[in-house]
């Protein structure tokens, strides 16, 4: 490849977006709307139970107290992709922390004062807190009138029990995997709710402007997501709301679509489009807000050995999405259709269930259910090449998929320009020195060992989501760039500005991107800051609308320099004729089209713009064929670890991440390497939500609810880029890189602890608690062997 | 049927009668006499305002003792380090008086939630707080340490082992307040180790067990303590376990140790694996102390 | 002894000017400081003291803002990251953050910046693991700190 040709592209350029560092930059609590009020809610103490009354006469005495509302003002469901939430619960509340009332008051201090006297009469009911107990026959049902609901049409709801969506993908036959296999392997693998950890707790505010337009300012990844959803959820015209941006203090899916909106917008329409705003606090984050489900993973997995080839996979995939699926749906069916991971499996047979559980609702996580798969099917693979006597790498190799030759289980051809995953697993192995064994401590009861896993990212999206961009001149020859991406830490709006400033050959400070000072209503549309797919897909409708611009620079050059437009080219931010460098106009000259010595003017302000969708991609139909990818960004992840046998705590001494994509910005795709490994080495080692027996969280803060510290950070940690193939439609090849970082940690470090000591952990996070547990269960002798030779002479 | 109260959770603080910040010990402790029960004693506030947010402390007055210069500092007196109620635990964690002469105190304040919580956090509060997973209890009990507690009828020092009643609760009765902590200084060596079990580098305990051997004049003669935190509603003391060390190794010493702890589950951990770090963290202290002896 | 059962008159030094506010016993200072004094990169995230992001240089030390009563303030100093702007101190840790990409989202980054300049002025000097330590005040859920530290090894490095 030509890097060196570049001026920008591929170089380690600083962030512009310094405004986060002198406090300039405005999250939603730090906006001023004149007249707002304040809501908070009132949650059920109950998982379940009938709303007998609600007796609001006392809250609506405090001084300051404008209304409060209960699930009656509201009497309709909402939802986007399935109707199923209520705006405050009416006649049933479904999960502890249910909002079931919202007080508005002048102050924060008034509407805590009357939410603490909102009275209500429960009748508790039954309840279902594990997925697996709720997909039973007789477990108490969350949606009795599932059947009546309205979906969109990939939806398959099971109407009569709590199971929100089934999703299923045959292919092949597995009798005649069965038949072949000489090993079969059966596992169950589970993984937790998690929160986010957004640093920024979630808040919105509304107002309704006397021409009936809807104001909204929220912490979103997607403002055009909430407009489409609380549209649709509402009935209400896209035309009417407006979404204002904001800098977002970090969202990993949990803002990635319509959150509590709604409440504000309804509160707001309620009292004559006065201003409300209501802003979590990191307890209502928790009891309120959208978590990562939980998972089950029910594999059978079988292979030959002659060849070490896998001849059948079998799964039962659960997808536990609390109270609603309006979100958790989407993800349930993602699971369905990944089946497999990185690996060419004749016979696939997949059912996956998003069931209903009473606990909050979930959402989409970074890297989309890849992680979770990834920690069941990679130790599937670890098990099985055991079992084969081989070494798991080898193993890996005699199975991955061959782009250009192999297909999805859904049936979608992989193209060659995705990459090598073959390339990403043997550069990991070398970078972990797979093989050389690891040097021992010196403390009998600590162990070392490796692992490597693959951890790919294919995004999910839907197949007809479109981008733009628009690229406008200004009169001293510098270039705004507006496009509808949401700004959440990722940096996109940098790389963005690199493409624009590479293109036209100008200097970097010539480009202004637009930031938060955006709403829906002036900006082309975008689907939403998710999926690893900013700087794929709005790279692309950015480059586009360049070329558009430059397109009309050489054509207006042309006619000033009489001479053809393909004979100007663009360079130092000049339209120069080539080979005659003499003659050349400046960008500002043309900026706003050309004015002839006798003032006569021609063509106006130049305007670019460039939309994009997606190429390859299709809907899958009900046994889940179909195109679901754009690409996919292969990675390979290794860890050493160390493992304390006495008090089962591990550290990770080391961690490797190849992925198989150039990138736009060298510090900021570092950047997105080193926070998404953290993130998923806690998620492997500490993150739960705990909820008692009675469905209440009992660790709803980061007091319980431990997020890593700098000090938790590996040891080590080498990341490497590779560049095996340029993706064709990727701007400079750069394919998405917010999420793959994530994915592989779980599965590698609980192989690498069965390597270190023999203890199989199929249950996410392997705390330290947990490790001992297993190790009692698994390796009592190793535990009692260590403990003898202590203190004991 | 059921009415329930409902469920929030606050971002305010609860109405405050009043704040009082005295000049002097005698003004603070005539205040809190007239005050009585309705009197909070703020230092810190590490503690005190995550609790009054979380509604488990009402609406109180609160007496800011943080002005009162006979609370603060560190000094030698005789043969006892006095510790002020309101010393920070970072001036404990960079104090050059405690690290030669208290080690163990120091070793345990490293471990104390986070350098900008250190800063304010002090070890009154942390006394008084009378958390079950308190650290700086640990090294005090093992020192023999005793706290200063003045009020209006007088002053008096109690054995800080006497000082716990149970979780979150002390001898302290209203009017009292504690003025610090007299550290004995052990006279001959001392060998020290702090085990802390947590989820992560800034955490609460769960389980903490200090440990030290100071040693006597004879060779071959000494005494052997540990103490334990987040195993019992208050931290426990064990002194004099050479005996049954030299009588049985660790084993001896775990059978006295076990007759006594008696952890919950909480979200944090179970009390199997609470149990089980004392079996193993002990057994670890052990060969750290005394492997060699 | 100072002390009432009203409101407190407290006067402070904020970013290098008097201020006066009158407050209710049970004002926090990162309410005073967001709500009395417009300073909102005091952000909150937690109000328990474990993320961080309400820190403040208080009489020149990083404090946690949701654990202090505004009403102890009286007479004391606070700076906050809108204090820093000018100085030759926030060019160089914009320099410094910016060209190591030490923060996405920017939610934790004022209380890093805040940690940059007291390590600046207060611990020119200090080590790897000292600068460890005080980061591990502060939570960020997006960097994984790699680029944090590195841009503040950087920022008191006399290179």
């Amino acid at each position: 490849m030509q890097e060196e040709k570049y001026l920008y592209i591929r170089k380690p350029i600083p962030r512009r977006d310094i405004d986060k560092l002198t406090g300039e930059a405005q999250f939603i609590a730090d906006i001023e709307i004149p007249g707002a009020l304040w809501m908070k809610l009132v949650g059920s103490p109950y998982p379940h139970a009938r709303i007998l009354e609600i007796d609001t006469s006392e809250a609506e005495k405090v001084p300051g107290v404008e209304a409060v509302l209960t699930g009656k003002d509201f009497p309709f469901k909402i939802g986007h992709h399935i109707r199923d939430r209520d705006v405050l619960a009416r006649d049933r509340a479904l999960y502890v922390g249910h909002p079931v009332a919202a007080v508005i008051a002048e102050t924060l201090e008034a509407a805590e004062k009357a939410a603490e006297l909102v009275r209500v009469k429960y009748e508790p009911l039954p309840y279902v807190l594990d997925p697996l107990e709720a997909m039973k026959p007789d477990a108490p049902l969350l949606h009795p009138n599932l059947g009546e609901y309205e979906h969109l049409p990939f939806l398959y709801p099971v109407p009569g029990t709590n199971i929100a969506h089934k999703f299923k993908l045959r292919k092949g036959s597995i009798k005649d995997g069965e038949r072949e296999a000489d090993v079969v392997v059966e596992e169950e693998y589970r993984l937790p709710m998690l929160h986010h950890s957004y640093l920024e707790p979630w808040g919105a505010a509304a107002r309704v402007r006397s021409d009936g337009t809807i104001e909204i300012w929220t912490s979103s990844q997607g403002p055009f997501a909430v407009r489409t959803q609380l549209a649709h959820s509402l009935h209400i015209p896209e035309s009417r709301i407006v979404v204002h941006y904001l800098y977002v203090g970090g969202g990993f899916g949990a803002k990635s679509d319509l959150f509590l909106e709604y409440l504000p917008v309804l509160a707001s329409m309620k009292l004559n489009g006065r201003p409300v705003k209501l802003i979590l606090n990191r307890e209502e984050s928790f009891y309120y807000g959208f978590h990562r489900a939980e998972y089950i993973f029910r594999m059978k997995t079988g292979a030959r050995k002659s060849d070490g080839k896998i001849v059948f996979h079998k799964g039962e995939y659960i997808y536990g999405t609390g109270h609603a699926a309006d979100l958790g749906s989407l993800l349930g069916n993602t699971i369905g259709w990944l089946a497999t991971g990185p690996y060419d499996i004749p016979n696939v047979w997949i059912d996956s269930y998003t069931v209903y559980t009473n606990k909050p609702t979930t959402t989409a996580f970074r890297n989309y259910t890849h992680t979770e798969l990834w920690f069941a099917f990679e130790q599937q693979m670890d098990i099985l090449a055991e079992r084969l006597g081989m070494d798991p790498v080898e193993f890996r190799l005699r199975n991955l998929i061959k782009p250009g030759a192999s297909t999805l289980p859904t049936g979608q051809q992989i193209s060659e320009d995705w990459g090598d995953p073959e390339g990403v697993l043997k550069r990991a192995a070398e970078l972990i020195e797979w093989g050389k064994e690891p040097e021992q401590p010196r403390e009998p009861w600590k162990r070392r060992a490796k692992a490597i896993v693959m951890a790919p990212k294919g995004p999910s999206m839907p197949p007809n989501i479109t981008t733009s961009a628009i690229v406008k001149m200004n009169e001293d020859g510098s270039v705004d760039l507006l496009t509808g991406v949401a700004e959440i830490g990722q940096g996109t709006l940098n790389s963005l500005a690199m493409m624009v400033a590479e293109e036209l050959q100008i200097p970097l400070e010539k480009v202004r991107v637009y930031g938060i000072d955006r709403d829906t209503s002036n900006t082309p549309y975008d689907w939403e800051t998710c999926a690893s797919r900013a700087t794929f897909a709005i790279g692309q409708a950015v480059l586009k609308a360049v070329d558009d611009l430059k397109q009309q620079i050489k054509q207006l050059a042309s006619q000033i320099l009489r001479v053809d437009p393909s004979s100007i080219e663009i360079r130092d931010g000049k339209a120069v004729v080539k080979g005659e460098p003499w003659k050349a106009l400046k960008l500002e000259e043309v900026a706003m089209g050309y004015t002839f010595p006798d003032g006569h003017a021609i063509h106006g302000q130049l305007i670019g713009r460039g939309s994009w969708v997606p190429r390859r991609t299709t809907g899958l139909d009900e046994e889940g064929r179909g195109h679901p990818l754009e690409f996919v960004t292969y990675s390979a992840q290794a860890v050493e670890i160390e493992v304390d046998i006495l008090s089962g705590r591990i550290d990770i001494l080391k961690a490797v991440a190849v992925a198989d994509t150039p990138f736009i910005n060298k510090i900021l795709a570092l950047g997105q390497a080193y926070g998404g490994a953290l993130m998923g080495i806690n998620v492997a080692l500490r993150e739960e939500i705990k909820f008692d027996e009675n469905g209440k969280i009992l660790n709803p803060g980061f007091t319980d609810y431990k997020i890593a510290r700098a000090g938790d950070i590996p040891k080590s940690i080498i990341v490497e880029f590779l560049s095996t193939k340029l993706l064709h439609d990727a701007p400079y090849g750069a394919k998405g890189i917010g999420e793959v970082f994530l994915g592989g940690w779980p599965a590698a470090i609980a192989n690498a602890l069965y390597r270190a000591i023999g203890v199989r952990i199929k249950r996410a996070p392997l705390s330290p608690e947990r490790v001992v547990e297993e190790i009692k269960k698994q390796k009592p002798d190793l535990l009692e062997n260590i403990v003898k030779k202590l203190g004991g002479e | 049927m059921k009415v329930e109260s409902p469920l929030t959770f606050r971002t305010t603080l609860p109405e405050l009668e009043g704040y009082f910040r005295p000049k002097s010990l005698d003004e603070a402790l005539s205040l809190l006499s007239e005050l009585g029960e309705r009197a909070k004693i703020y230092a810190g506030g590490t503690d005190l305002l995550i609790d009054m947010r979380l509604r488990n402390i009402g609406n109180k007055v609160v007496v800011d003792i943080k002005e009162i210069n006979e609370l603060r500092g560190i000094r030698e007196e005789g043969d006892s380090i006095f510790i002020g109620a309101t010393t920070t635990i970072h001036e404990i964690k960079t104090s050059s008086l405690i690290a030669s002469r208290l080690p163990l105190l120091k070793q345990v304040v490293e471990r104390f939630a986070d350098q900008f919580i250190r800063t304010r956090a002090t070890v009154g509060g942390n006394l008084c707080n009378a958390s079950p997973a308190a650290d700086t209890p640990l090294a005090l009990l093992i020192y023999g340490s005793e706290v200063e507690i003045a009020s209006v009828a007088g002053r008096k020092r109690v054995p800080i082992k006497d000082f716990f009643k149970g979780v979150k609760r002390t001898i302290l009765a209203p009017g009292e307040l504690v003025t610090g902590v007299r550290v004995p200084v052990p006279q001959g060596r001392q060998r020290v180790k702090y085990l802390r079990f947590d989820r992560s580098s800034e955490d609460l305990m769960i389980v903490g067990i200090a440990g030290a051997v100071f040693e006597g004049r004879e060779p071959g003669d000494f005494e052997f303590s540990l103490s334990y935190g987040a195993v019992a509603p208050t931290p426990l003391l064990f002194k004099g376990l050479q005996d049954a060390y030299k009588r049985g190794g660790a084993d001896e010493v775990l059978k006295i140790v076990k007759e006594k702890v008696s952890p919950i589950s909480d979200v944090r951990a179970s009390k199997e694996y609470r149990m089980h770090l004392v079996e193993v963290g002990t057994r670890l202290i052990i060969k750290e102390l005394l492997g060699g002896v | 002894m100072s002390g009432t059962d009203g409101e407190i008159q407290v006067k402070l030094k904020v970013n290098g000017r008097m201020r006066e506010v009158r407050v209710k016993p049970n004002e926090r200072l990162i309410d005073t400081l967001r709500e009395k004094l417009g300073l909102k990169s005091v952000k909150m995230g937690c109000l328990t003291g474990e993320c961080g992001t309400c820190t403040v240089l208080y009489n020149g030390q990083p404090v946690k803002s949701c654990l202090v009563l505004t009403a102890e303030a009286d007479g004391k100093e606070v700076i906050t990251v809108e204090g820093l702007a000018g100085s030759d101190e926030m060019r160089r840790i914009t320099e410094v953050f910016a060209r190591n990409n030490a923060f996405q989202c920017g939610f934790c980054t004022p209380a890093f910046v805040l940690l940059a300049y007291w390590l600046m002025k207060v611990k020119p000097k200090a080590t790897d693991e000292e600068i460890l330590e005080a980061s591990n005040s502060i939570l960020c859920r997006c960097t994984g700190y790699t680029q944090i530290l590195q841009a503040l090894k950087e920022a008191i490095s006399r290179v």
